[in-house]
């Protein structure tokens, strides 16, 4: 995903942000379906293999306990497929239940998406000019983070060694992770003090700072800006004609095929293989290149 | 000027629009779309007044420090599941450092740990839940300086309160509506894990409020935080 990655931050929040909130908040099955879509091809395309069997084993299970849940709570719906007690079992619940999950799944794989394509530090670059003390914070935490961590292995492994905290003694074990925990705190807020007056003395938070941008706006940025805005518009005009409203209550009927909501759903299949669709593209080229050579 | 005039046209047309926009257009799930543009709004007059406060660079390291160490506590603790001391570090800070440190503290740290954890559209959800246990132990700050009894009640209180508030948006969020019956089972499904917050925060508060405690009354002498 090297293409898609390389685009300007703010293109890549718009991206995210857009399809995020049109697949958390669509009820047809046909734009969940393309979500779903979306998001399994960038997990292909992107995601680290270990990373990728971690995924399916750990959400699989919490994916169909939300499909199967949904019925047993929910007895709307006329279509009656059996009866447990003499609670209906409906299928309008069941394929509820069942878009819902695969709703989450979209969700759970665009999130990952989102992770590996915006790391902080893009966003740290997009909002530091609006919000700089925040910005800073978020920084110097993120910076603290690993140096915290590693000390606090360091301290966790000496007081191992010393017998502090014993594997069979819990008690003790949470006792001794408590002692590492403010030992590390009270050295690395010390430490916070001198790197503050470090800073104050470098003229931390004076007017006239220059900003160190890594990321231009180029105008490959502006027309898939303008393209992802645009399909965007599309699918949310479906969404205000009403002509892609859904619902699997009371009765499961077909998603609407009227010629607006082909549109929206085409749009929205476009949006969210965007991605997918760069890759190719630079991967089409890489291609092309090579056997001209 | 122009500065000022887009900050009040954002305020009073953009938001609302957003909002209204938002409620319209997502029928089913419009719930979980204004309590999302809720937790999102509340955030912001506390992360504008941090901006406005003019905090040194002692106070931006310090609300640093003690966010990587409440999410460098969430990875330390990561075996044992819910029994996090993210609660406890939130609360000292704020019983020390005022309401908008632990406002601060508390959202911050939400937001690092899911960049580690996960980011998901929960993450404003866990930012406000935080942040606002954090800012209410600011402002009981002197009481629960004072007496272990009310820390004790605040660090279940904080639990409790976290847990029944994460609930609220499953539920929304699920079900596009809020439903009681849902509800009352999504809080006795999760029972185990308040149950969990509420004890891991009261141990944490009672373990760490001495040796954090005196860490920060000699840092406020040292340096004059």
């Amino acid at each position: 995903m090297r293409a898609f990655s390389a685009l300007h931050p703010s293109v890549l929040l718009v991206y995210f942000l857009s399809v995020l909130l049109l697949t958390m908040f669509a009820e047809n099955p046909v734009l969940r379906v393309c979500a779903l879509l979306g998001g399994v091809l960038c997990a292909v395309l992107s995601a680290p293999t270990g990373g990728k069997r971690k995924m399916l084993r750990t959400t699989l299970p919490f994916l169909l306990v939300v499909a199967l849940f949904n019925p047993l709570f929910v007895h709307e719906g006329v279509t009656v497929l059996f009866w447990l007690g003499d609670t209906p079992f409906t299928l309008e619940a069941l394929l509820y239940g069942v878009c819902l999950a695969l709703t989450l799944a979209a969700v759970i794989l665009w999130c990952g998406a989102y992770n590996r394509a915006v790391p902080s530090d893009k966003l740290l670059f997009l909002f530091g000019k609006a919000a700089p003390r925040l910005t800073m914070t978020l920084c110097m935490a993120l910076r603290f983070l690993p140096q915290l961590l590693r000390q606090l292995r360091a301290a966790d492994r000496a007081q191992t060694a010393l017998g502090m905290q014993m594997p069979a003694d819990r008690k003790g074990q949470i006792r001794g992770k408590l002692r590492v925990l403010s030992c590390v705190l009270s050295v690395s807020l010390e430490n916070a003090m001198e790197t503050a007056a470090s800073m104050q003395a470098r003229g931390h938070a004076l007017p006239g700072r220059t900003h160190f941008a890594l990321y231009r706006f180029t105008l490959r940025d502006g027309i898939l800006l303008t393209t992802v805005l645009l399909l965007t518009a599309v699918v949310l005009a479906g969404f205000i004609s009403g002509e892609v409203a859904y619902s699997f209550y009371p009765r499961v009927t077909a998603p609407p095929v009227t010629p607006a909501a082909v549109c929206a759903y085409a749009a929205f299949l476009a949006l969210s293989l965007l991605p997918a669709l760069l890759e190719a593209v630079e991967r089409g080229k890489w291609k092309f290149c090579v056997s001209k050579m | 000027m122009l500065k000022k005039v887009l900050g009040i046209v954002l305020l009073c047309v953009c938001i609302p629009a957003v909002v209204a926009g938002g409620l319209w257009l997502f029928g089913e799930q419009r719930y979980a779309w204004v309590t999302l543009c809720v937790a999102v709004l509340a955030c912001v007059p506390f992360f504008l007044s941090f901006e406005r406060s003019r905090a040194g660079a002692q106070r931006l390291a310090l609300l640093a420090v003690m966010t990587a160490l409440s999410v460098a506590g969430r990875v330390l603790f990561a075996a044992i599941p819910g029994f996090k001391p993210v609660t406890a570090l939130v609360v000292l800070t704020a019983m020390y450092f005022g309401p908008q440190a632990g406002f601060m503290t508390g959202a911050l740290s939400a937001l690092l740990s899911n960049f580690y954890f996960g980011q998901g559209p929960f993450t404003p959800m866990q930012m406000l839940a935080w942040g606002m246990v954090g800012f209410l132990a600011g402002l009981f700050a002197k009481r629960l300086q004072k007496s272990r009894v009310s820390l004790i009640l605040y660090g279940a209180f904080a639990g409790v309160l976290f847990s029944f508030v994460m609930d609220i948006w499953t539920v929304l969020w699920w079900d596009g509506g809020f439903n009681a019956a849902r509800y009352a089972a999504a809080v006795v499904s999760s029972a185990g894990f308040t149950a969990v917050y509420a004890v891991s925060n009261v141990v944490f508060l009672l373990a760490l409020a001495k040796p954090v405690g005196r860490v920060f009354s000699r840092l406020q002498q040292k340096y004059g935080l």
